[in-house]
């Protein structure tokens, strides 16, 4: 598995590389609007944190292409890549994370809690295949009264 | 004196009305530090509300009760579902939820339990003895000491949780730290990687980060088709949990003590002294390799450790009105309303509050252990309940956990941002628990550097003078160095 | 088979839609306040002045009201950070806001938020004054000691105080404004902190509020060197407070200095809101749990209604943001918002 490993080493520290420089760019503004002398500014931390990363990212970079280089970890990850676009298990986790995404922007907005909760819970339990729809009907209607129950009776606090 | 306070607190303790305020207010600390997203410093909080009209004694019975059992109800979650019911569990799950995969769930729990149980009775034995003394000691605690504390605390965590590469661990850690930074700064006020958005201006809160963090790499685990089969947990007999943790006495005590002194420092809670009580055992232990894979003496030491700081978080309230951790600072804005003024003028005023302090600490673990046993039963099924079933509810239980806290969908946002994150994190190995540690302690890192800065104008040589410091740069400097293999370079060059 | 149950999924999901939309619309009858708990943010860390008030006006408002009033404490930035919490809710009287007057009337002036004082109505409680002091062995005996330790070294002496805009730091800008003298400024996230600060050494001296430290003064730990206000304060235990009029008589025209604390909800809430919140407001303060609570903590009632409330806030906003601009620490002109000297 050493060769996953580097290859999730190498597009990590990419990535980290990225937000490291975005992270220097922004505070070197804040130090900028904020006007105090450097070591007192509101930018001064964020600096110091984003070098910090900025020298690590490449640490790790440098680790991850000790075996083959770039051009091997490239190929790498075209491969796993192709695999994973074609593998069910990812078009099953992407579903569910729209699903939890409409959960949580559109229905908590726009139906009472308890309402959006039971479409929600009933519709993925559906997905995932919990059981029978009967099953899933009464589970979902049971946790939703309790979860309804204990939180906005027993400890009175407002739910979403 | 104090023999005759004692007595006097035992009896009010024992009498029924009191017993039964125990035993629900612990019952309901467990359950609220179970479920993800209800903290501690939360479950304090609303029961300080709903216990205002009992007797002030009664009332303080149920806020301890209810403090120690969130503490300790966190671990249930860590251990059975990855997720730490409050951020003081974070380090259990590290070989809390190991263990539960291996069928040793129950074990695990009832040896949590059971260190959290002695975790908090040695606190309050450091409570009775030495409250003065350990009240000075957090007077020495100043911000150059803050500065190197947090920097201690992500490094450490760093360290421990990656799995041997430790550049990994930090970058997770740094990058918490800036995640702190998001928000109006604690020195001036000043917006900082705003985007003009006036709910970010406010700061992320921790509870929706922590659930998103921890959540949604188990959540969306379980949407894959996997033919796993759930898993069996294995019953266990309660003397071979003990035996464990006679075996582990040592650890016990240490993390305890540990936890006793972390709990103290004004500021840094539970979450750093289960930590830190990890990280001592894991340096002082024969094979540290097999920590993070299922080492009874990691969650042990991990759950004595956050719950003998809620004994030294209540220290320097007694002593100072200053609380050692958030769910402390809770309890001491309940111990003002009930008429109570912690403080220098305390053991003048009210002697016999110290004494009973202690003695409802010392019930509630004990009832905290008992209850624990009783709900575990019924936890440690859950492993059992499908996935498919589980997870929908989980993920309710954390949108509703995320909300509860300000009462703002914005803090639900975010938890769903920092559950992408999260998930990325995992997919790429990256440990989450510095990261969670690093928001927990970035604006403690920027404030603190930033006022022995302006004190010392610009200086850095106060902190090659005061001695807590130099500790601490010894060992962030020792730290970071042996994973760079630098210690086993110098031990081949001797041999 | 797999059509048949995705059809009855959908079939159920739309009934229960319909279902649920009609039967909320049915139910939803929210006309009593309050019908369920209110939030009250306190903007500041537990324990401190403001949350110590906005507790007991919580517990006797709710007692009176006959519901539950959760604080949720949202420190942060001077008290902002909370107020804009509460600015940004919902105006149904479900989120109020408790905090210190001083830091609420600042925060304009000081670039924090874009609303005023006047986009508030207020309830206010009780008043504590600023008080200097040192920990007990501190080489300043006296406030006279302090004064001229700061007109020697100006810029050097470090005051500990509770953030940008906090009691303690406006307590010290009027001093050093009419003694004209210089301090070093240091911030922390609350009173209680700054005063543990100046316990323990970190800074020479604090000017946070008096019923944050009246204990630390009664056991000996800390010394009160003066008070800001017109007359010497005498504490439960013979200890003697000066008024800081005794060595700056420059001073008398801004005192009492301190802070006053109250409640406060954004202006634009529904009738039924006020009518509730009056009442039970003017009750609170004479109940006998509140009386009794600012005695034993070294509060001193000042109880006002939102009439003469805005009046006095008014006049303070006046005094304080101009007090800010004038020393150079408000980023922003007081005329930007209206507010006249």
């Amino acid at each position: 598995m050493e060769a996953k490993k580097k290859l999730q080493d190498f597009l990590s520290s990419i990535v980290v590389f990225a937000v490291s420089i975005f992270i220097l760019v922004e505070s070197y503004k804040i130090y900028l609007k904020a006007g105090k002398v450097f070591y007192l500014s509101a930018a001064f931390v964020p600096v110091l944190l984003g070098a910090l990363l900025l020298v690590l990212s490449v640490v790790l970079f440098l680790g991850s292409i000790k075996e083959g280089g770039v051009s091997a970890r490239t190929t790498e990850f075209q491969e796993v890549w192709q695999a994973m676009v074609k593998d069910n298990n990812s078009l099953r986790m992407l579903t569910g994370l729209i699903m939890m995404a409409i959960y949580t922007f559109v229905l908590l907005e726009i139906l009472p809690f308890w309402l959006a909760t039971f479409l929600f819970m009933f519709l993925l339990m559906f997905f995932l295949d919990a059981g029978s729809i009967t099953k899933i009907l009464i589970i979902t209607a049971v946790m939703d009264g309790l979860i309804v129950f204990l939180f906005q009776v027993c400890f009175r606090v407002p739910l979403p | 004196m104090a023999i005759t306070y004692l007595l006097q607190s035992f009896g009010a303790v024992l009498s029924p009305m009191n017993l039964a305020v125990l035993l629900i207010s612990t019952f309901t600390g467990l359950v609220m530090g179970m479920l993800p997203g209800l903290s501690a410093t939360m479950a304090v909080a609303l029961l300080t509300g709903l216990t205002y009209s009992l007797s002030p004694t009664s009332a303080i019975i149920s806020l301890i009760g209810v403090y120690v059992g969130a503490i300790s109800g966190g671990c249930q979650a860590a251990i059975l579902l990855n997720i730490p019911g409050t951020p003081a569990s974070a380090a259990t799950a590290l070989d809390g939820f190991p263990l539960a995969k291996q069928g040793k769930g129950g074990l695990a729990v009832f040896l949590a339990t059971t260190a959290s149980c002695i975790g908090t009775l040695i606190s309050v034995i450091c409570v009775l003895a030495f409250t003065p003394l350990l009240t000075k000691l957090s007077l020495q605690f100043g911000s150059w000491e803050f500065f190197l504390l947090s920097l201690f605390g992500v490094v450490i965590c760093g360290n421990l949780t990656s799995k041997g590469n430790a550049v990994k661990g930090w970058i997770s850690g740094i990058i918490g730290l800036l995640v702190a930074q998001v928000g109006l700064d604690q020195v001036d006020a000043f917006p900082r990687f705003a985007f003009g958005n006036v709910n970010v201006m406010a700061g992320l809160a921790l509870i929706p980060i922590m659930i998103g963090l921890f959540g949604f790499p188990e959540i969306i685990k379980a949407f894959k088709k996997t033919e796993e089969h759930v898993l069996k947990i294995s019953k266990f007999k309660v003397s071979e949990g003990f035996t464990y943790i006679r075996q582990n006495t040592v650890a016990l005590i240490r993390s305890s003590l540990i936890g006793v002194c972390v709990g103290i420092i004004p500021g840094v809670g539970e979450d750093v002294g289960g930590w830190l009580s990890y990280w001592a055992t894991k340096s002082s232990s024969k094979d540290p390799e097999k920590f993070g894979t299922g080492e009874m003496s990691g969650v042990i030491s991990a759950e004595a450790g956050n719950n003998s700081c809620i004994g030294g978080a209540i220290i320097p309230i007694l002593s100072l009105a200053v609380p050692g951790s958030a769910p402390a600072a809770v309890l001491l804005a309940a111990f003002m309303m009930h008429g109570y003024r912690p403080g220098p003028l305390l053991m003048n005023e009210s002697p016999e509050f110290l004494y009973m302090v202690c003695v409802d600490l010392f019930m509630a673990a004990v009832a905290m252990w008992m209850i624990a046993q009783l709900v575990a039963k019924f936890s440690v099924k859950i492993l059992g309940v499908k996935k498919e079933i589980l997870m929908p509810i989980i993920y309710v239980l954390c949108i509703v956990g995320s909300y509860v806290i300000n009462h703002l969908m914005f803090d639900v946002k975010v938890m769903f941002f920092f559950g992408i994150v999260g998930f990325f994190l995992s997919m790429m190995e990256f440990p989450a628990a510095p990261f969670l540690l690093g928001v927990i302690l970035g604006s403690m890192t920027d404030s603190n550097l930033r006022r022995a800065l302006t004190i010392s104008e610009g200086s850095f040589m106060p902190m090659f003078q005061r001695p807590i410091c130099l500790v601490f740069l010894v060992a962030i400097l020792a730290l970071i160095l042996s994973q760079f293999g630098v210690f086993e370079k110098l031990k081949r060059k001797k041999v | 088979m797999q059509k048949k149950s995705l059809m009855a999924v959908v079939a159920i999901a739309a009934v229960v839609v319909v279902g649920g939309v009609f039967g909320s619309k049915f139910l939803n009858k929210e006309d009593k306040y309050p019908s369920r708990d209110i939030n009250m943010v306190v903007p500041w860390n537990p324990g401190g002045s403001t949350d110590l008030t906005g507790r007991a006006l919580a517990d006797a408002m709710g007692k009176n009201m006959g519901c539950n009033i959760v604080v949720t404490n949202t420190p942060g930035a001077g008290g902002s950070v909370g107020a804009l919490t509460v600015m940004k809710a919902d105006k149904d009287g479900y989120n109020i806001l408790a905090n210190g007057m001083l830091a609420l009337t600042a925060m304009p002036v000081l670039g924090y938020t874009e609303n005023t004082h006047k986009d508030w109505d207020y309830y206010l409680a009780t008043f504590t004054p600023n008080v200097l002091a040192v920990r007990a062995d501190s080489p300043y005996q006296t406030a006279q000691d302090l004064l001229d330790a700061m007109k020697a070294n100006p810029g050097a002496i470090t005051d500990g105080t509770g953030g940008m805009g906090s009691g303690g730091h406006l307590g010290i800008e009027v001093l050093c404004a009419a003694a004209g003298l210089e301090y070093k400024h240091v911030t922390y996230e609350g009173g209680s902190k700054a005063i543990t600060a100046a316990l323990a050494g970190e800074v020479d001296f604090t000017s946070q509020l008096l019923v944050e430290m009246q204990d630390m003064f009664v056991s000996g730990d800390m010394r009160a060197l003066a008070n800001f206000t017109a007359d010497d304060i005498i504490l439960e235990n013979g200890t003697v407070i000066p008024s800081i009029l005794n060595f700056v008589p420059e001073m008398a025209e801004k005192l009492p200095m301190g802070e006053t604390t109250g409640i406060a909800v954004p202006k634009g809430q529904p009738e039924q809101v006020y009518a509730a919140l009056d009442k039970s407001f003017e009750e609170a303060v004479k109940s006998e749990d509140f009386v009794n609570f600012c005695n034993t903590k070294g509060f001193i009632i000042n109880g006002m209604g939102r009439a003469d409330a805005a009046e006095y806030v008014d006049k303070l906003a006046s005094t304080v943001t101009w007090i800010l601009y004038d020393c150079g620490v408000a980023t922003k002109s007081p005329e930007e918002f209206g507010i006249q000297r």
